[in-house]
């Protein structure tokens, strides 16, 4: 959360979803989907990697936040982001959002 | 023992080390001069032998294929190695193993699938090479069958290993079966193949029931073994919902490599729950999961729309479509999520929908009409759309004006549609969450240019764009801008200081100027354009009232003509031309009005958080509260009064109906409220979604509603409602 204290709608300025990978060899599609409370999907990233066996590739997914239709619709709640490797759902990872 | 490489879920965890390579090549070509008896190569260096016991250097294997029908055959091992001696030729070995002993009372075959031409896809241009062993038969196959690689018609037998071609002496086939191991090696000349022309899409497999493994690109060069990363995906997948009957379109990838056909999975209850399994045949009508395959072609088919016909209408079908390549290798599908999209197919009686557009992120913001043509909007997808308004036509009414224009982030900004100077027709303005401001033609979806020479403004746009109109301007403005009009575009920068405000030639984007202050915090509202004064107003955060959030800006030049410290200001900046005031609020819930000509407060008042900007009203305003309701006030002076007070929850910033007097307002209910416009009664309502919808538009032409919602529908309905 930016900032790190704050868990408002209107006061988190963005939220980064980060995900290093281990030995990710070749070519990969890294995506990310943010879902709101309700399980809707929010918003869909997608970056690609590629690295080597021993290599930890890092990608990182900003979602902003304050000011935009999350403040104003005020989807607070347990929001989740999902992430995807070549297509095939490996991970999520929980955050909250208060009003 | 059977080496690092190893593919493991269609991705490469790891494969064959390079500094592996060259011990092993120093040693390949001391072992080119041995004599080897038996069924192997002359030049080659493993023993096809049916032992796996030569194959102690470092191959390249695929995990446990995937089993459509793991009987008889089932492979646990599948590798690949590359022998080459003399530098311009060579061999490739296989190797199959199986968890228990292969089957002998059936015909079976063994080998690989191998993109002979090149093109990155498997198709009938392409082979597959097999050792052949007829039923009863024992370790010694018949001959080496060489195939189409899709409808697999014969195309070569060669039952002598050194019939097929090659350098002489260097030429053929080898090949043996022992309980549960099956090796195969064949040599270059016969794939018809050189050293340093052995890169190539390949997989392995065993038949007659296709446990094929994943698709892989082998260089057998390097030595190396890389799973093909799943196939492009289809793009912009949207439905139109209609009577009985959902119309998809999407964008396939482009033609021929990436794209063979489409399978497309429908559902009810839920989204699909399964994806197509690369490797498998379908077939229309089957089963998959919850959900089952309603289309399907192939031959690199140039269909990109399907109507889904037969439908009840309000039943709530999911769709996936999934793009595939040669043999059935199937893309991931998640177009435009994971979730596919869904679409409802309607009566188009009021109330219910005339139709609804589904894109799969939500898209909130205020659509944009052209009354009685089309409706246009954006959405988190990242794409604008655009609609047709028919009303005489229910077959075309609602279809695409154009396909999605596709932008670089999401979009969240209401986007205005302007003529341009000089310029035939109207153009949308808008700006997307990668920091990119764009002008896009009307009337074919095309994008006149991206602002700045196509680099980002910013981090983010989030506010709307402004616009003064060369046509509507004084003479001032026509004298500093004589050929052109302005666009303004404000940042939502990672930062609460850098944040800037853009004027952009409408004649092809370039910066005329630019405001910044170091000191401007994000802007996410709307800006207004003062002609009569050439005046820009901007509202911004405050950086936790360190700021001055309102600022005031020569439309001409970027000049600061005012800074006002307001607090927090996130929503839009409005005029009232009865009051002369411009009117807004901060996050706090502080309404502010401020002077139009003066630039400074007249008056303000604590009423509550807002959830849009105050809606002017001629004398007073419409506010919406974030804590559940509606209100009208009336200004006197200084002083505030309220007219009336309508619960709605979490309502969002309203529509007005002036012939009628009626005020529409989306709501987190799902509902479209329609409020008296002189009472405040929630006169009818309409349920749209199960989620929040956003703020609603007004085609006076068309008596039509148009709303956006938060699972992702642009949805449009008649008036009156009943």
């Amino acid at each position: 959360m930016e900032p790190a204290a704050q868990q408002s709608v209107t006061e988190v300025r963005s939220v980064t979803a980060r995900l290093s990978v281990l030995g990710s060899e070749g070519e990969h599609r890294i995506s990310a989907e943010f879902l709101t409370p309700a399980g809707v999907p929010y918003e869909g990233r997608s970056a690609a990697i590629s690295g080597t066996a021993s290599q930890t590739e890092t990608v990182e997914f900003n979602l902003p936040v304050a000011g935009t239709l999350i403040d104003s619709s005020n989807l607070t709640g347990t929001w989740k982001v999902q992430f995807f490797l070549d297509g095939q759902k490996f991970a999520e990872q929980p955050f909250e959002l208060t009003p | 023992m059977i080496g690092r490489g190893y593919v493991q879920s269609n991705r490469v965890i790891s494969t064959a080390l390079v500094d592996a390579l060259a011990p092993r090549l120093l040693w390949l070509i001391a072992a080119a001069t041995l004599l080897i008896s038996g069924r192997a190569f002359a030049f080659g260096l493993i023993v096809v032998d049916g032992s796996d016991s030569d194959w102690t250097l470092t191959q390249s294997c695929f995990t446990k294929p995937v089993g459509v029908n793991p009987s008889p055959i089932q492979l646990n091992r599948a590798c690949v190695e590359n022998n080459n001696t003399l530098l311009n030729t060579g061999s490739l070995f296989t190797l199959y193993e199986s968890p228990s002993a292969f089957p002998t009372g059936v015909d079976t075959y063994f080998g690989f699938l191998y993109d002979v031409d090149k093109d990155g896809v498997i198709t009938d241009n392409d082979r597959a090479f097999a050792l052949f062993f007829p039923a009863g038969s024992g370790g010694t196959p018949a001959s080496l069958n060489v195939y189409t690689a899709v409808s697999f018609s014969l195309v070569n037998s060669y039952s002598n290993p050194g019939d097929c071609g090659g350098p002489a002496g260097q030429n053929g086939w080898s090949g043996a079966r022992s309980g549960t191991v099956v090796e195969m090696g064949v040599a270059y000349g016969c794939l018809g193949l050189a050293f340093n022309d052995d890169n190539r899409l390949f997989r392995m497999g065993a038949y007659p029931n296709f446990d094929l493994t994943y698709l892989a690109r082998y260089n057998g060069t390097s030595g190396t073994l890389i799973a093909q990363t799943p196939p492009n995906d289809v793009s912009l997948l949207v439905s139109v919902s209609g009577a009985n009957r959902n119309f998809l379109s999407w964008t396939n990838p482009t033609l021929p490599n990436l794209h063979e056909g489409v399978l497309i999975l429908r559902s009810t209850g839920a989204p699909p729950n399964a994806a197509p399994i690369s490797g498998t045949a379908y077939l229309v009508g089957q089963s998959l999961g919850n959900a089952s395959v309603i289309y399907l072609d192939r031959g690199q088919s140039g269909v990109n729309t399907f109507t889904d016909v037969g439908l009840t209408n309000g039943t709530r079908y999911y769709y996936k479509v999934y793009n595939h390549i040669g043999l059935n290798s199937f893309a991931t599908g998640n177009v435009p999520s994971s979730s596919g999209v869904f679409s409802e197919p309607t009566t188009r009686s009021s109330p219910s929908p005339m139709w609804c557009y589904s894109v799969g992120y939500p898209s909130l913001q205020q659509p944009s009409t052209d009354l009685g043509v089309g409706i246009f909007t954006a959405s988190n997808l990242g794409a604008v759309t655009a609609n047709l308004t028919t009303i005489n036509n229910p077959l075309t009414d609602g279809g695409e004006r154009w396909r999605p224009a596709q932008l670089s982030g999401a979009v969240q900004v209401r986007s205005p549609i302007v003529p341009l100077f000089n310029r035939s027709g109207k153009y949308i303005l808008t700006g997307d969450q990668a920091g990119f401001a764009y002008v896009i033609d009307s009337q074919t979806g095309s994008t006149l240019w991206t602002g700045n020479g196509g680099t980002a403004l910013g981090d983010r746009i989030q506010a709307p764009l402004g616009v003064q109109l060369n046509q509507y301007a004084n003479a001032a403005f026509k004298t500093a801008h004589p050929n052109r009009d302005l666009v303004f575009v404000a940042t939502r920068n990672n930062s609460a200081t850098n944040n800037k405000v853009f004027a952009l030639s409408s004649v092809d984007g370039s910066v005329v100027w630019t405001y910044a202050p170091n000191n401007l915090d994000i802007v996410s509202g709307g800006m207004f354009v003062d002609y009569a004064n050439n005046r820009l107003w901007v509202g911004a955060r405050s950086n936790g009232g360190l700021q001055s959030s309102l600022r005031v800006l020569d439309t001409l030049t970027g000049t600061q003509l005012a800074a006002l410290s307001l607090g927090d200001l996130d929503m839009g900046v409005n005029v009232d031309f009865v009051t002369s005031q411009v009117y807004l609020a901060n996050n706090a819930g502080t309404v502010y009005g401020v002077s139009l000509s003066a630039m400074s407060t007249v008056w303000s008042s604590l009423i509550g958080s807002l959830s849009s900007y105050p809606f002017p009203t001629g004398g007073g305003f419409i506010a919406s509260f974030k804590s559940g309701s509606v209100a009208s006030y009336s200004i006197g002076g200084t002083t505030l009064t309220q007219n009336w007070s309508t619960p709605i929850a979490t309502p969002t910033g309203v529509t007005a109906n002036y012939a009628t007097n009626k005020l529409y307002v989306g709501s987190s209910d799902g509902k479209l409220h329609q409020l008296n416009g002189t009472t405040g009664v929630d006169e009818k309502q309409v349920l749209v979604s199960d989620q929040n919808i956003g703020m609603p538009t007004f085609d006076s032409t068309a008596q039509r509603l148009h709303v956006g919602t938060l699972d992702g529908r642009i949805c449009a309905f008649q008036l009156p409602i009943p």
